[in-house]
């Protein structure tokens, strides 16, 4: 089971740091995300970290996964300046629940 | 029939709106206290990392990229993640639990830089951090998702079925009220003409 709960998904120069926590690092690239990630999916990986700059590409596994407690689909900032994708995209989850932008104080 | 079968109904249906009431508003409650540690976290988790990053391509631009290659590929590290399920309101709720076994730095210290021990030292700390965040946002994601198929139901209840089991209520009361005292009426005008023929 070693390394396979656990994969990071990115771009080989911003993922490639991950290799110390020996975790499964996995190299992408535009346009062959979503395989990579379904592919991951179905050999049963629980806990899948992306890099913030694939989120639109990956909207629709985001979505189709939404209501399933596993795989956790979790974007993590991509280490170059802020992109806040990642936090644009909880904020709407919040205001689509509570009918509020409770996340405004930060900005 | 009809009638004593839709009160039933219909005390039912206050009943369940009361509860998926209280539901929401625990759901509310939760889903605000994660929304501030999610916050928290993830900033802190995004300043760390950045920082790690600037550690890491400082090194990696010091040392021939042949080296840091195979720095990361000498780590022997390796994470298992257990994995069990909590249950908040119904939901089932992931938790992580981690085992790490090996070592670091498996790389000798001739080719590499010192940033790189800092960058991946300051990776190998991010990483228990990240899973938290993992646990959270999935938890908030879950909550949202029952936040608005709970809201949803309340409100289907409170402005849909109870209205209208109360209107049908209503009708056949007034329809019953109504036979009954066009039955009085006819009555009394039979009782009238039998009197009047005695």
């Amino acid at each position: 089971m070693s390394g396979k709960a656990l994969a990071i998904v990115g771009k080989r120069e911003t993922v490639m740091p991950f290799l110390a926590t020996g975790a499964r690092v996995i190299y992408v690239k535009e346009g062959n995300c979503v395989q990579t990630v379904e592919g991951l999916i179905k050999e049963g990986t629980k806990i899948i970290l992306f890099t913030e700059e694939f989120i639109e590409e990956l909207s629709d596994i985001l979505l189709k996964y939404r209501t399933e407690t596993l795989p956790c689909l979790i974007p993590i900032p991509s280490g170059r300046g802020k992109t806040k994708v990642a936090i644009e995209r909880i904020r709407g989850v919040i205001k689509k629940a509570v009918g509020a932008d409770i996340f405004l104080e930060e900005r | 029939m009809q009638l004593l079968y839709l009160k039933r109904r219909g005390n039912v249906a206050r009943r369940g709106h009361k509860l998926l009431k209280d539901k929401q508003d625990e759901l509310m409650r939760r889903i605000l206290e994660f929304v501030y540690r999610i916050r928290e976290l993830r900033l802190r988790i995004e300043e760390d990392l950045r920082s790690a990053f600037g550690y890491f391509y400082f090194a990696s631009s010091k040392q021939a990229p042949k080296a840091t290659d195979e720095a990361l590929l000498a780590v022997s590290k390796s994470i298992d993640i257990e994995h069990s399920t909590e249950r908040i309101l119904n939901l089932k709720i992931p938790k992580f639990s981690k085992k790490i076994s090996g070592q670091l730095i498996g790389y000798g210290f001739l080719s590499t830089s010192g940033d790189l021990d800092l960058a991946l030292m300051k990776i190998d700390q991010l990483i228990s951090r990240l899973l938290e965040l993992a646990e959270l946002e999935k938890t908030l994601e879950l909550l949202a998702n029952e936040i608005e198929k709970t809201r949803r139901r309340v409100n289907a209840l409170e402005y849909i079925l109870i209205p209208s089991i109360d209107e049908t209520i209503k009708f056949i009361n007034l329809k019953l009220s109504e036979m009954e005292r066009g039955d009085l009426t006819r009555l009394m005008r039979v009782k009238e003409i039998v009197r009047s023929k005695v």
